[in-house]
């Protein structure tokens, strides 16, 4: 290891500690907490008793904790590996295709709120009103393969554009040694491009595995039109009895996904810190050398893209049908005459909700950026904290926030900011500073040095420098990471729910209530009274900052996620 | 002394990047530090910049302890090997960022960055971004950015390498001119020993790490400290000691003498065939066998007598001649004496 000079990094300590002594408050104390947890219970008074193993022991009484189980199992599993099937043709198609309007129309999914995805998919799949009534007369949403789709459907995009980036980053010479070679089609995918590419498939199948295991924000939606327990897993369960006061066993769940994500987290960090290639053991198969020929390629991207983009086609009809058309049977595909009543709806109903979720996205991002970009740069440019901080970083991005949901309430409820917007913009960092400050760390450590030591030449301390010349340089990747972070703050459900239970009071002076609009979606199918045709319109309103972003993003995309991602 | 060097070890890893057990600047000298890529040089100027911390050794600038000080704490212009110009602030603004720093009133700061801006033929394109000018005019930036505050040294880490010839040999005057009219301390970074030899005062010569040589251009060219520093510059034959039988009672394994210091002479001593023979225009290159052995002789350029094939006698001007042994030069009182002369 290289000596570095220790004045200077005893300096650039003071740029990672306030996000060191954020993560450790909001992230890893809740993780401890949650143990000692498990060995208590709350008395009627609000005190804290110690029960021994009793909390444990919940876990044979739980009729249903078999399917649970089932569940979740099915969904860490079964989601990476149709991803990881279904992500490496569409990473080659694309590559083979290059055409840039199709990245940001693929990735829509993965920004849009998950919440609203779910939705859509609901609508599309209802039995009686939805598109499927011409293909299947069954409710998918009886069993768990609706969560599954909704999975896939959601994280497919991360998974293909991480391949993607790998494929993009095989060196040129290597393709046109191929061609000479005469090795192409799936013989060249198979015993080349894949061995080479082999660590982004790992990551991306390992940060499917996270995603998938952890499935929350579907079940949710679909609570309202699903039958009990069909389709809930370990992350859902254990919110549903914090919120039912059964704080005890709730933590026991906790603790055991806090070790299941521990060692899927503790892959994914050594994964993305030592990104090493080895050699290959596919080539002595004979595989096809034949090149798949275009149209077939158009022929399968176009499916794949029927697949993504469909359940928008089919909510922006929705959001535009009167409720007659909406539940006319068979269903109207297009509305005959359009309506704007749904919209005018949607914004008067939910427009404490829009508020609450725009101004908290927006400050919780600013004040992640606020403590994330300095740690990013000290880390970069000075290694700070060396291997250790950004390992951390990565461990935190990788765990589910939902273990954290205890702990951090009694965090808020001390500093009484329960139901408030404070609140949540406080613990938003929790969820979008580990993004940010991987990003950035990138950033800088691909950043000229000379800068800042040309600012340190003309007398410039290290603290003035990064004033005076590494922010402004570094405006633009600045830029890209809050708008990453305002997209995770956004579709943010978890916290959200678990953190506020009233929606913004519409007072400039007292303002109180924070339920943000994820909730109004997500929460609206579990009604007696549902309006399809306005939570239609809400879901299209929810799409917007993901459908900007995406069109601004759309040159960036692929450079900016490369090793990095999102949950 | 405006800075003084001892026992300065720098490691990467277990490389040993540089060793430089003592090495002392006076003020208001034009030092060139010469050697090879990968020699160590620019590892040194970062050191005495501050940009880079010896793993052990003492760095004194104009009598204060300055090894652990910070680069802000040094008061030394440096300019980068590329520049490193702020893309986002103006030719005007990169050049006044020292002032700034310093808090000088802004109408001083006004007053000195426009005089400079004329000196350094600037004026004009003091509103546009580094990204708007021509590789020339950033490394003039960059040079007024680095001695506006009137540096106690300046540091130039290869400032002509990434120019055309014509524009290289234009500002080698220009650079001198500065260092004379600012009255600096110039430590000049180059690979290039015709930049060092013009340039310098003084040309310190680094290789593998360690200092091997530090002297005038012209000790460096007659006296050079071993066979390195003698190959530097120009056309040089190294022979060994049992070719020429000269000064054979001395204990020597090469004997050095500069082409141009060996004349074709009816009454020389040594016999020859002219093998080949290059017109480099300001003079004439001659290849010559002298028996097992083939040597470089520099001739007139409107010398036509001599021509490939051509039988020569040729004389050694001996008091040039420099003896090494194991690599180094060795002091010798004999001035070269023929023993036998070979056939
Ligand atoms: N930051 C570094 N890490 C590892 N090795 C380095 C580093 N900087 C320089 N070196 C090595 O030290 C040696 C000297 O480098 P340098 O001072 O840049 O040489 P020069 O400027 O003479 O070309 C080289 O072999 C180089 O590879
Ligand atoms: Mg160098």
């Amino acid at each position: 290891m290289k000596r570095i000079n220790y004045s200077l990094k005893k300096r650039a300590i003071i740029y990672i500690i306030p996000a060191l002594i954020y993560f450790l408050i909001f992230a890893i104390y809740p993780m401890i907490e949650n143990i000692i947890l498990t060995f208590q219970q709350q008395t009627i008074t609000g005190s804290y008793i110690f029960v021994g193993l009793k909390n444990y022991m919940e876990l044979f009484k739980t009729p249903n904790l078999g399917k649970i189980i089932d569940n979740s199992l099915i969904y860490t599993f079964i989601v990476p590996v149709i991803d990881i099937l279904l992500a490496i043709p569409l990473a080659t198609f694309l590559k083979k295709l290059n055409k840039n309007f199709l990245l940001p129309m693929i990735l829509l999914p993965a920004f849009i709120p998950l919440v609203t995805g779910a939705t859509m998919w609901i609508l599309m799949l209802n039995p009686f009103y939805g598109i499927i009534y011409f293909i299947y007369h069954k409710d998918l949403f009886t069993t768990i393969w609706s969560i599954v789709i909704i999975d896939v459907w959601s994280s497919l995009p991360l998974a293909t554009l991480i391949i993607y980036a790998g494929l993009k980053a095989i060196p040129k010479n290597i393709d046109e040694a191929n061609n000479i070679d005469n090795i192409k089609g799936m013989r060249k995918l198979i015993t080349i491009d894949i061995p080479y590419i082999k660590y982004q498939i790992l990551a991306a199948f390992i940060l499917m595995l996270i995603y998938g295991s952890f499935t929350f924000d579907p079940i949710y939606a679909s609570l309202g039109v699903s039958p009990p327990f069909a389709n809930l897993d370990l992350s859902y369960y254990s919110y549903e009895l914090f919120f039912g006061g059964q704080l005890g066993f709730s933590a026991v769940l906790m603790t055991i996904m806090t070790v299941v994500s521990t060692v899927i987290a503790v892959i994914f960090v050594k994964l993305t810190l030592n990104n090493k290639m080895h050699a290959s053991k596919f080539r002595s198969i004979h595989w096809p050398n034949i090149e798949m020929p275009k149209p077939f390629v158009l022929f399968f991207t176009i499916l794949y893209l029927l697949f993504f983009m469909l359940p928008f086609v089919w909510i922006i009809f929705e959001s535009f049908k009167t409720n007659a058309e909406i539940f006319a049977l068979p269903p109207e595909i297009i509305p005959a005459k359009i309506t704007f009543s749904n919209y005018i709806y949607s914004i008067k109903q939910g427009e404490p909700y829009f508020i609450t979720s725009i101004v908290v996205s927006i400050l919780g991002s600013f004040l992640a950026l606020l403590i994330g970009i300095p740690a990013a740069y000290a880390a970069a440019r000075y290694r700070v904290g060396g291997i250790k901080f950004i390992g951390l970083v990565l461990f935190i991005y990788s765990i589910p926030l939902v273990i954290l949901m205890i702990p951090d309430y009694s965090l808020l409820n001390y500093i009484h900011s329960i139901n408030s917007w404070l609140g949540l913009i406080i613990i938003y960092p929790v969820m979008v500073m580990p993004i940010i400050i991987w990003m950035l760390y990138n950033f800088y450590s691909t950043f000229p040095k000379s800068y800042d030591e040309a600012a340190q030449i003309d007398g410039m301390s290290i603290f003035k420098s990064f004033r005076k010349i590494i922010l402004p340089l570094s405006y633009d990747g600045i830029f890209v990471a809050f708008l990453y972070a305002f997209i995770f703050a956004w579709g943010a459900l978890i916290f959200p729910l678990a953190f506020t239970y009233s929606e913004y009071n519409m007072s400039i002076l007292y303002p109180a209530g924070a339920q943000t609009l994820t909730i109004f979606i997500g929460g609206s199918l579990g009604h007696e009274a549902v309006e399809y045709g306005i939570l239609a319109a809400s879901s299209v309103l929810s799409m917007i900052p993901a459908v900007l972003i995406a069109i601004f993003l759309r040159s960036k995309i692929d450079k900016v996620w490369r090793g990095g991602g999102i949950k | 002394m405006i800075l003084s060097i001892n026992n300065i070890i720098k490691k990467f890893g277990n490389f040993t990047a540089l060793e430089i057990n003592d090495l002392e600047l006076e003020e208001n000298k034009y030092y060139v530090v010469l050697g090879p890529s990968g020699s160590g040089k620019t590892t040194l100027l970062r050191i005495i910049a501050g940009l880079e911390f010896p793993d052990s050794g003492k760095i004194t600038i104009s009598g204060n302890e300055m090894t652990n000080a910070p680069a802000w704490k040094r008061d030394l212009g440096l300019v980068f090997q590329n520049y490193a110009l702020y893309p986002h602030l103006t030719v005007y603004e990169n050049i006044a960022s020292p002032l700034n720093v310093m808090k000088m009133p802004r109408n001083e700061i006004i007053k000195r960055v426009n005089e400079l801006l004329r000196v350094m033929e600037l004026t004009d394109q003091a509103g546009k971004y580094p990204a708007q000018l021509s590789g020339g005019q950033q490394q003039r930036v960059a040079l007024a950015r680095a001695v506006i505050k009137k540096p106690t040294i300046l540091l130039l880490d290869e400032p002509l390498s990434n120019l055309d010839t014509r524009v290289r040999i234009d500002l080698r005057d220009y650079l001198k001119r500065i260092q004379k009219e600012f009255k600096l301390t110039v430590i000049h970074v180059t690979h290039d020993p015709t930049e060092a030899m013009a340039l310098g005062d003084e040309v310190i010569v680094l290789h593998h790490g360690k200092l091997i040589q530090k002297s005038s251009p012209r000790e460096l060219y007659n006296k050079p400290n071993d066979i390195f520093c003698a190959r530097l510059l120009g056309a040089v034959n190294l022979i060994p000691k049992n070719n020429l039988n000269i000064n054979d009672n001395m204990d020597y394994d090469l004997l050095e003498i500069r082409s141009e210091d060996i004349k074709f002479s009816d009454d020389g001593e040594i016999n020859g065939i002219i093998k080949s023979m290059q017109f480099l225009g300001s003079e004439i290159l001659f290849n010559i066998d002298i028996g097992n052995y083939n040597i470089k002789v520099r001739g007139d350029k409107f010398d036509d007598n001599h021509n490939e094939g051509d039988n020569v006698k040729l004389s050694f001007i001996k008091s040039t001649m420099n003896f090494y042994k194991s690599g180094k030069r060795i002091e010798h009182t004999e001035n070269g004496k023929f023993n036998k002369i070979p056939e």
